[in-house]
This record gives C-alpha cells, sequence and structure tokens, in this order.
C-alpha cells in the first residue's frame, strides 16, 4: 500500500509528519490509569458502537464544552444550567438520523474530576491550557453513556450530532465509530454535523 | 407542420455530419471518461487505503500515539519505541471477548525488506481490503523454524524463488553490516500481490526470530555463543518480548470497552488503537491530495463542455443549406433550435454510454496490471450515487450549452428569409 499512497522517497517525511501530528494535535488513545487524560477544550470525543439496531455511544467532553465552565456551580444560575445539561445528554440522542429514527434506551451522565480549591483561585475560561500557573483548579469531564435503539440503520447511514447545535462550546467533535463490517472516524465541525457509517 | 419529414431530414443531415460528430463523440467520451475515471480511482484508491487493513478490531502496542503505532506495524514505517512482554500477551490471550490474537515482531530486515516475525495466526486472520486474506501464489507458509515467506514485490525484486536460502540482517536499512549469516532461512512460500505493504514485507515465525538472536548482545553476535541452526531447534524459543499483537474481538461492539481496559492496563503501559479509525485519521492528513484531484476533475468537465459548444457552433455555420430546407418543408423556427439541443443532449448520452463502457474495459484489462507493478488494488464495483450523479450531469450540462446553438440557430433561421409559416 505504501506504494501507492506514499511515493517511495518520502516514507520518512511522513513518518515524520504522522508523529509530529499524532504527538501534536490527536488526543492520546492512552488514557492510563499512570498518566493524566488529555484535556482539551472546544473538542471532545464520542465513540459509537453499532450493532444492528442498538447504538453504543461514550462521548468523553471537558465539562466547559458543554456548561461554559468547569469549577462547581457556585450561584443558583449555574446550578441550574448544570441540571438542565444532565437533563439533556439523558434525554436526547447524542446522534440521530435525518428521520429521527433513534431513542434513547439507557443513559448515565457523569461529571467527573475533583471540585476546585476555591481559595483565592481564578477560574480560566480561555480555553488555553497550562498546568503550572493555576494548578490548584481541576478540569472536570462529562462522561455521557447512552444506548440508542433505532428503527432502521442502512448499510451506509448518515447520523448528524445535536451536540453542535446545543453547545457552543463544542467547536470540534471526533466520532470514532465500529460496526460489524468495519472501523472509522469523522471531526465534525459547527459547519459539518453529518457523519457516514459503513454498517 | 410536416413533423416525421422534419425528423427524418434531422437524421439524414445527422447522417451527413457522421465523420464530425463522431469526433466529437469521441472526445466528449474521452473527457467523460478521464473525468469518471479520476472520481472513480479517487474512491478506489481511499477505499484500498482504509482496507491496508481489515477484520483487525485492535492493534495493541507499547504506550504510544495511534498514527505511530499505526506506521510501524502496519506500513512497516519507523520503529517501536518500546516492546510488550510476552507475558501480556499470554494475558490477553486469556480474555474471554478477544476472539484471536496475532504477535507481531519487528526489528531485522532482508535487503532493506522488514523481517516481520509472526505466528500461523497470521495467515489465518489477517485480512486486508474487502475481507481479503493474503493467499500465496506459490508455496506454503512455514513450517519449520527456518522457513521464510517472502511478500510478492521481495520476491519480484530479488528474483527469489520457493527453496532459495536467504540471510536475514540484524536491525533495519538497506546495507546491514551484521548478518545472521550462521542461520540461514529457506523461502517455503511466495505471496500473491495485495496492493498493500504485505508485498514489501519477508513472514518468519517467532521462533525462528528467536533462534537467530541466540547469541547475540547489544546487535553484535558474540563470537563462540552463535548456535548452528540444529543446536537453536533444540532450544526452548519462546520469545521474551513482542512488538506489537493484531486482536480480533468476537462482538465488535465491546470493541471500545476492551480498548479501554488494555490503555489502562496495569501490566505493562499499552495503547491499544482501533486500525479503522487510525487509518481514516492519517487518510484525512492526506485529504490535500484528494482535494486536488477534484479540483482537476473539475477543470476536465469544464474543458469538454466549452469544447463541445465550439465544435457545435462551427457545425452551424455549415448548416445553413440544411436549415433552409427544414424550414420550406414547415419547420417553426422553434422546432429547429429544440432539433439542436435534442442533437447535443443525444451525443452526450451516448458519449456517456461510451465512457462507462471505455472505462470498466479500461479498468478490467488494467487492474491486474496496476497490482503487479504499482500494488495499487483497482477492482470492478458498481457505480455509486455519486458517479451516476456526475455522469447524470454530463447530458445536463449538455442541454445548456445547446441552448447557446441552439438560440443562433432560432435567430438565423428567422432571419432565413422563406416567410413566416402559419402553424397549422
Amino acid at each position: 500500500m505504501s506504494a501507492k499512497c506514499i511515493p517511495p522517497n518520502r516514507p520518512r517525511s511522513l513518518h515524520k509528519l504522522g508523529c509530529m501530528i499524532a504527538a501534536c494535535s490527536l488526543a492520546p488513545v492512552a488514557l492510563a490509569a499512570d498518566n493524566p487524560g488529555a484535556h482539551e477544550h472546544g473538542h471532545a470525543r464520542l465513540q459509537m458502537a453499532v450493532e444492528e439496531n442498538r447504538i453504543d455511544l461514550m462521548l468523553n467532553s471537558p465539562a466547559y464544552n458543554l456548561a461554559g465552565f468547569e469549577h462547581g456551580a457556585r450561584t443558583d444560575a449555574e446550578k441550574s444550567r448544570l441540571a438542565d445539561i444532565s437533563r439533556w445528554l439523558e434525554t436526547t440522542p447524542l446522534i440521530n438520523t435525518a428521520a429521527a429514527d433513534c431513542r434513547v434506551t439507557a443513559a448515565a451522565v457523569e461529571l467527573g474530576g475533583e471540585e476546585e480549591n476555591h481559595d483565592g483561585d481564578t477560574h480560566h475560561e480561555d480555553g488555553h491550557h497550562d498546568e503550572e500557573h493555576h494548578g490548584e483548579a481541576t478540569h472536570r469531564e462529562y462522561d455521557v453513556s447512552q444506548q440508542l435503539e433505532c428503527n432502521r440503520i442502512d448499510a451506509d447511514q448518515e447520523f448528524t450530532s445535536a451536540l453542535m447545535e446545543r453547545f457552543e462550546g463544542m467547536a470540534e467533535l471526533t466520532i470514532e465509530w465500529v460496526s460489524p463490517s468495519g472501523q472509522g472516524s469523522a471531526r465534525l465541525t459547527p459547519s459539518n454535523r453529518a457523519f457516514t457509517v459503513n454498517n | 407542420m410536416n413533423l416525421r419529414l422534419t425528423l427524418s431530414l434531422a437524421m439524414a443531415s445527422l447522417w451527413y455530419r457522421r465523420r464530425v460528430l463522431a469526433l466529437v463523440t469521441l472526445t466528449l467520451t474521452l473527457s467523460i471518461t478521464l473525468l469518471l475515471g479520476v472520481q472513480y480511482l479517487r474512491t478506489e484508491v481511499k477505499q484500498s487505503f482504509t482496507n491496508t487493513i481489515s477484520g483487525t478490531d485492535l492493534i495493541v502496542g507499547a504506550r504510544s500515539g495511534q498514527l505511530n503505532l499505526l506506521l510501524y506495524t502496519v506500513f512497516h514505517i519507523g520503529d517501536a519505541t518500546n516492546n510488550i512482554r510476552w507475558s501480556t500477551y499470554e494475558k490477553l490471550q486469556e480474555d474471554e471477548r478477544i476472539g484471536w490474537l496475532v504477535p507481531i515482531s519487528l526489528g531485522d530486515s532482508y535487503r532493506g525488506h522488514r523481517v516481520v516475525g509472526t505466528s500461523e495466526q497470521f495467515p489465518e486472520h489477517f485480512r486486508y481490503g474487502r475481507d481479503q486474506q493474503p493467499e500465496l501464489a506459490e508455496g506454503e507458509w512455514f513450517a519449520d523454524v527456518f522457513d521464510v515467506v517472502l511478500g510478492a514485490e521481495v520476491a519480484l525484486t530479488h528474483a527469489h524463488q520457493t527453496g532459495d536460502r536467504v540471510t536475514l540482517s540484524h536491525g533495519g536499512g538497506k546495507t546491514s553490516f551484521s548478518n545472521h549469516k550462521d542461520t540461514p532461512f529457506t523461502v517455503t512460500g511466495i505471496l500473491a500481490p495485495t496492493g498493500t505493504p504485505v508485498d514489501q514485507a519477508v513472514y518468519v515465525s517467532l521462533e525462528g526470530l528467536e533462534a537467530i538472536h541466540i547469541g547475540w548482545e547489544s546487535g553484535v553476535a558474540i563470537p563462540g555463543r552463535t548456535v548452528t541452526p540444529e543446536e537453536a531447534r533444540q532450544r526452548d524459543l519462546t520469545p521474551d518480548a513482542i512488538t506489537a499483537a493484531f486482536v480480533g474481538i468476537d462482538r465488535k461492539v465491546l470493541t471500545f470497552q476492551v480498548q479501554r481496559q488494555i490503555n489502562e492496563s496495569q501490566l505493562e503501559p499499552l495503547s491499544a488503537i482501533l486500525p479503522g479509525v487510525a487509518l481514516s485519521e492519517l487518510w484525512r492528513i492526506m485529504g490535500q491530495f484528494e482535494k486536488a484531484l477534484l479540483g482537476i476533475t473539475g477543470f476536465v468537465v469544464v474543458t469538454s463542455l466549452i469544447g463541445l459548444v465550439a465544435v457545435l457552433l462551427t457545425l452551424q455555420a455549415q448548416r445553413r443549406q440544411e436549415v433552409a430546407i427544414l424550414r420550406a418543408t414547415g419547420a417553426s423556427p422553434a422546432l429547429i433550435s429544440a432539433l439542436h439541443v435534442i442533437e447535443c443532449v443525444l451525443l452526450a448520452i451516448a458519449a456517456c454510454g461510451l465512457a462507462i463502457l471505455a472505462g470498466a474495459a479500461g479498468i478490467a484489462a488494467l487492474s491486474p496490471w496496476l497490482l503487479d507493478t504499482w500494488g495499487v488494488q483497482v477492482g470492478l464495483r458498481p457505480l455509486n450515487a455519486t458517479e451516476w450523479s456526475i455522469i447524470a450531469s454530463v447530458p445536463l450540462a449538455a442541454l445548456l450549452v445547446g441552448l447557446i446553438p441552439a438560440l443562433q440557430a432560432w435567430r438565423g433561421s428567422r432571419k432565413q428569409g422563406l416567410g413566416h409559416v402559419a402553424p397549422e
């Protein structure tokens, strides 16, 4: 295959490119017990496993993308915002077909991470990360799992995600999908909300 | 108005201009074939690329990024930073959700080609393309410790046949100064071309790789410590470590669950990646290439349509007498201009039909050569919706560009001076 898309004189540069991109832009696949997981505001990852008419979803997103803040809810407005978000995540399918064939049969929403230390610390909302400068603030993440039941899923089924529409902080959503006939990924942005799964 | 007479005259006119029209159709056919070919190849190359490995649900290696792991295990580009322990591999084998495991051990080479140490599970479970199994063009898979199976390209480049003796080199690179010359391998099989990096690789058993490294330290053979092939066969050749493992999961829906557990494994730092996901990620990086092809495709269409209009307008100058006769038979200016449009669309449809036939014949004829010479796998398949819409857009565009000569014909025929014919 390398002869096909990678000219013979370029493997090294491609390798460098691959490594560079893997190191810089991709969220590392490892969520190991000993390394802290990657946390990038504006970006979230949705894993999707399709089996017949059932779809298992697992969304991992910094809380900032959904709520606009990552500190513990202080005001009533913030508390009700978090409650709204949880309700929405529990009841709305994170992905759906154009005909809205899928409905949520089970869902679990978890807002992980520790409460931050309130003493004299200011929260940041600039999407920039530098742990050294605000070591006392912790990042919080949503882990949402949903089980969907769909009326029908075609061989080349197009799906859209309502996440971008509902949450303005979601600038990029990486979809990783697995179906009996293969695997693939897609990168959704606010202007491109559709992707196709080969079922 | 005598419609039948008009049509028969139009047919006669077509027949009279058959040579020029055949040339126009040929030009258009070539353009459409090119357009269709570019679109078809674009889809096929993408498909072929994302199917470089198929059927494998996870690739497990030492902790690294997903592209790095994919590049060194599947494309044989770059090197592994770390290995995984054999005990970890055995632990993974115990997992009930995992259907099969294929070990992969890298690090040696044969005249610049990667040597892949694996097990008999490899031919059984490794798939590429649309669930295709790597097949042997001749011979059989390795059975002995010192048997080797060559990829198609390797055998072709070095003119190897089954029964040949080969010496593997320590480490990668084309020129290695440390060769495993005490332990030569016998070629037992040569793989058929696959159009994947398999063609460029050399396959031996894990035991074989272990055997040739007995008595080697820090990449050098220690004199007096190396063994003969016979002595090596007597030893326990279970490896201590392997580079990576291909994993098949019985229920695909559990893939992410197994991936998460492996990534969080306490045995040692591991990375499990989904090859299909990593491949589509890699394809996105190379997306510029795809966009360039699309741009070329667009230019091809525009150019060929401009060519069509130019030819039709040139022809029109020669058709004054014909238009006069048509007008004399009672054809209205509207009918004459309609004939132009119909002619244009019919030519486009004929060209489309011919282009599909030419394209199919071309792909059928060239695909074995493409695979053998370039390692590009392009097969015949039914056209997809995008390709059909491209084909459909050609007569549609012809209809639109046909309006230009039609309008001219309408104007011209009104000025022809045969008077206005009242409708019947």
